[in-house]
């Protein structure tokens, strides 16, 4: 199991596998979605979801 | 006989919910499945790419349309190909697309200029209108026009974003919803699915609050597809469909499709339909 901190409640994310990057997640405590910005050595890095883009969609 | 490994690239900005429904199709079906993250992406010509075919997931419309074309150019199949794109991309063109080959849409034109609104009126007949970015998704900046007081304040607003192509002035008559619309999900030739996209709102995309619930298929949603799937040709797109008081009418195609709500609600594993889709077009 990984772990990784959420960046905006400090919480503890799981992961059971390492996940790619820019993979977006949701936090199971605050809810909030993140996105794992960078792994580095087994070590992954959140940050908060970036806001939706003028061009994103489907 | 040695059968070579097919392997599918996969370019994405955010791996959503409905990206790794792809990568969990992949799994099922023994596919080598390459992951590009367009943070990590340098597109040059002297590189070579280990795949056969490309998936083009990306979030951002104008990076995915230059994924598009440089894998085209150098002779790797993208998924959906660079025409699909364009026209469904561009509102604009995806209206010219319907109304030239007679698919049945809502009245629209373009106009640049502020001033022309008494002209535009008398063309589109009575208020209401929907004023749309030709660039867009999940009914981002969608303007519902009841009267010239309200086309007037938003042109004026619109003239002030800095985007250009907001003043590009795309204009459709609004058309009365029972509340809901219709999403056809099409993969290859095939068409896999439909729902309708419940909201009281007047904007029914699900990224809006819609709710999901299943449309059974009858005869002319199956031709109105198959008409589309023709003309525009073989992809992975979703085709939104209003149900007038004058039948069908097509909104939008869009051609990176969202899915995961659908494949939630209605038990299909569309993931695994896409990855057999394209295995099928390298085979």
């Amino acid at each position: 199991m990984y772990q990784a901190e959420c960046p905006i409640c400090g919480s503890q994310a799981e992961f059971s596998s390492i996940p790619e990057e820019n993979e977006l997640i949701n936090c199971n405590s605050c809810n909030n979605r993140l996105l794992v910005k960078k792994i580095e050595n087994n070590q992954i890095i959140l940050e908060e979801a970036p806001q939706i883009e003028e061009d994103w969609g489907e | 006989m040695i059968f070579k490994m097919s392997k599918i690239g996969l370019v994405y900005t955010i791996l959503r919910e409905d990206e790794k429904f792809i990568i969990e199709g992949a799994k099922k079906n023994g596919v080598d499945l390459i992951l590009l993250n367009t943070d990590k992406l340098i597109l040059e010509p002297q590189k070579n790419f280990n795949f056969d075919l490309l998936i083009n997931r990306c979030i951002s419309n104008f990076i995915g349309e230059q994924v598009t074309y440089f894998f085209e150019n150098f002779n790797i199949p993208v998924i959906n190909n660079s025409k699909i794109s364009n026209i469904c991309a561009n509102k604009f063109l995806t209206s010219i697309f319907l109304y030239k080959n007679n698919i049945p849409t809502i009245p629209f034109l373009v106009f640049f200029n502020e001033n022309l609104i008494e002209e535009v009126n008398k063309i589109l007949g009575d208020y209401p209108f929907v004023l749309k970015p030709i660039y867009g998704s999940w009914g981002r900046l969608l303007s519902k026009i009841n009267d010239k007081d309200c086309f007037e304040s938003i042109l004026e607003h619109k003239k002030y974003l800095s985007c250009p192509y907001h003043n590009i002035f795309y204009t459709t008559k609004y058309i009365e919803k029972p509340g809901r619309d219709i999403r056809v999900t099409i993969i290859g030739s095939q068409i896999i699915c439909a729902v309708y996209r419940k909201n009281s709102h007047w904007i029914s995309n699900t990224a809006r609050g819609g709710i999901i619930e299943k449309c059974e298929l009858n005869n002319d949603l199956i031709n109105l597809c198959n008409k589309i799937i023709n003309i525009l040709g073989e992809g992975i797109f979703g085709v939104d469909i209003f149900e007038s008081e004058n039948g069908y009418l097509v909104n939008e195609i869009n051609h990176t499709v969202e899915f995961k709500n659908i494949q939630k609600t209605l038990n299909i594993d569309i993931g695994s339909e896409i990855i057999k889709y394209c295995l099928g077009k390298i085979i």
